[in-house]
C-alpha cells in the first residue's frame, strides 16, 4: 500500500480502459513499473483503475502500442482542485483582494482613547497626538513606536505625571495620570515652633526667637517651645515668660557693661569670671552666645564706624573664653 | 544446466533451510480469511473479471474464484486481491 500513500497530494486519475481483455492493460502498465490500485471490472470490455498523475504520460506511451481506448473517469487530489480553482479568474481575483482588505483595513488606526484625564486635558492631548499624525484613519506604519509617543507627549504636554501608550490591534489606548501643580501658600508673620508630640526638652539652641521652655522641661504637644512673635513678651501673669525677661534683662546688663568696658579698657579676668557666673545662672550657654551675637550684630548697634572693631573684640573675647572656661 | 539448477535447489532448501518460495521462485500466497488474498512472486495477470483471477506462476497458473474482486494494489510481481473468495486453485502446465 506504500505505492499509493499520498497520491491525494500528488493527484491521481481514474481511468477506464476499453477494448478486448482490459486487465492486460493494466498488466503492462505494472511492467512499465507504473502502479495501479483499486482495479474493478465494470463490464465485459471495461475496466477502471486509478493512476498516479505523473505517471500519464507513459500510459499514453503504452496505449499506443495497444489498441485500447482509455478515457478518464475523474481526477483526484491537491493538484487538480488548484487547476480548477486556478481556472475561476473571478474567484481567484475575490480572493486575492479579500485577502487585501483584510490586511491593509488592520493596519489602519480605528480609534484613539484617552483615559483617566479631565476632558479639558484629554482635548489637549488629542490634539498634540493629532499633530503628531495619530487620529482615526491613519496607517500605522508610519507611526512612532508606544514608547516614543509617551516620551513626545510627556516632553510636550507638562500637565501629565504620566501617560501609558498602548497599541491594542487597531486602537490607541492611552491611560493619563494628570500633575497636580500645587502652589504653597506662602506664609505670613512670625511663626512659633510648637512641639508635635509631649516630652522633655534635652536641648536648645535658638538663634532667633524667644524661647518659651526650659532645659528638662516637659511639653504637651500644641505648647510653644520658641515664640517667633518677639514683641509680645508682655503677657502678664505668665510665669516663665516673667523668667525669660528676668534673664535678658541680666543679660542685656552685662552687655551694656561690657562694652563699656571695650569702649575704654578691659580687664579681661575679673569680666570673665563675671561672664561665667552669668552663663552659669542661666545654664543656656547656646542661648545666650546665639542671644548675644545675635542682639550684637543686627540690634543695638547701628553705627557702621563703632561696630567694627566692637565687633572684632567681642570676638577675641568669645574665642579666648572658650579657650580658657568651657 | 537449467535441469540441474531445479534439482539442486530443493536440496539447497532442505540443507541450508532456506526460504522455499524465494529459492523455488514459488508464488506465496497469503489470504486473509475470505475477504484479502494478497499474491507474491507471480509471473503475470491472465485473467481478471469481477468472479476470477487468474495468474501465472512458475509451474501453471493460480486461479482464485469468488465474487466482487477488485484489485486493491497491483505492483510488478505482487497483487492484492479484495472481495469474497471461495475458491483457491493451481492449475498446472
Amino acid at each position: 500500500m506504500k505505492q499509493t500513500q499520498g497520491s491525494f497530494f500528488v493527484g491521481y486519475v481514474t481511468i477506464k480502459v476499453k477494448g478486448n481483455m482490459p486487465e492486460l492493460f493494466f498488466q503492462d502498465c505494472i511492467h512499465v513499473g507504473v502502479p495501479v490500485w483499486n482495479v474493478k471490472r465494470t463490464g465485459k470490455n471495461t475496466c477502471i483503475g486509478n493512476v498516479n498523475r505523473s505517471d500519464i504520460p507513459l500510459i499514453r506511451k503504452i496505449r499506443k502500442r495497444k489498441d485500447y481506448k482509455i478515457s478518464f473517469v475523474h481526477k483526484k487530489g491537491i493538484p487538480f482542485i488548484l487547476e480548477r480553482f486556478m481556472k475561476k479568474k473571478h474567484f481567484l481575483i475575490a480572493s486575492i483582494l479579500s485577502l487585501f482588505f483584510i490586511v491593509f483595513l488592520s493596519n489602519i488606526i480605528w480609534k484613539v482613547e484617552v483615559t483617566g484625564v479631565p476632558t479639558d486635558l484629554e482635548k489637549k492631548i488629542t490634539n498634540q497626538l493629532t499633530s503628531y499624525g495619530i487620529h482615526p484613519g491613519t496607517w500605522t506604519f508610519t507611526l512612532d513606536s508606544p514608547v516614543a509617543i509617551q516620551q513626545k507627549l510627556l516632553h510636550d504636554i507638562p500637565e501629565l505625571l504620566w501617560i501609558g501608550v498602548e497599541k491594542k490591534g487597531t486602537t490607541f489606548q492611552l491611560e493619563g495620570v494628570e500633575k497636580l501643580i500645587v502652589t504653597k501658600e506662602k506664609v505670613h508673620g512670625p511663626r512659633h515652633l510648637v512641639a508635635a508630640k509631649k516630652g522633655v526638652i534635652k536641648k536648645m539652641y535658638v538663634s532667633k526667637g524667644l524661647p518659651q521652655v526650659y532645659l528638662n522641661d516637659y511639653v504637651e504637644p500644641g505648647e510653644i517651645i520658641v515664640s517667633g512673635d518677639l514683641t509680645s513678651d508682655e503677657e502678664p501673669g505668665d510665669e516663665k515668660r516673667m523668667k525669660m525677661k528676668r534673664i535678658h534683662v541680666s543679660l542685656f546688663q552685662l552687655k551694656e557693661k561690657l562694652l563699656r568696658e571695650l569702649g575704654t579698657k578691659f580687664q579681661l579676668q575679673s569680666h570673665l569670671k563675671q561672664i561665667m557666673n552669668c552663663i552659669q545662672e542661666s545654664k543656656k550657654i547656646n542661648i545666650f552666645f546665639g542671644y548675644f551675637l545675635g542682639k550684637y550684630q543686627f540690634g543695638t548697634l547701628n553705627h557702621q564706624s563703632m561696630r567694627q572693631p566692637m565687633l572684632k573684640q567681642l570676638k577675641t573675647l568669645f574665642i579666648s573664653l572658650n579657650g580658657n572656661y568651657l | 544446466m537449467k535441469k540441474f539448477q531445479q534439482r539442486l535447489r530443493p536440496l539447497f532448501v532442505k540443507y541450508f533451510a532456506l526460504p522455499s518460495d524465494a529459492i523455488l521462485e514459488l508464488p506465496r500466497i497469503t489470504a486473509i480469511g475470505q475477504i484479502h488474498v494478497y499474491i507474491e512472486n507471480h509471473k503475470g495477470l491472465i485473467t481478471f473479471t469481477d468472479t476470477e483471477l487468474r495468474l501465472k506462476s512458475t509451474k501453471g497458473y493460480i486461479q482464485i474464484k469468488g465474487k466482487g474482486f477488485v484489485l486493491k494494489m497491483m505492483l510488478p510481481e505482487e497483487i492484492l486481491l479484495e472481495g469474497t473468495v471461495s475458491e483457491i486453485k493451481f492449475i498446472p502446465e
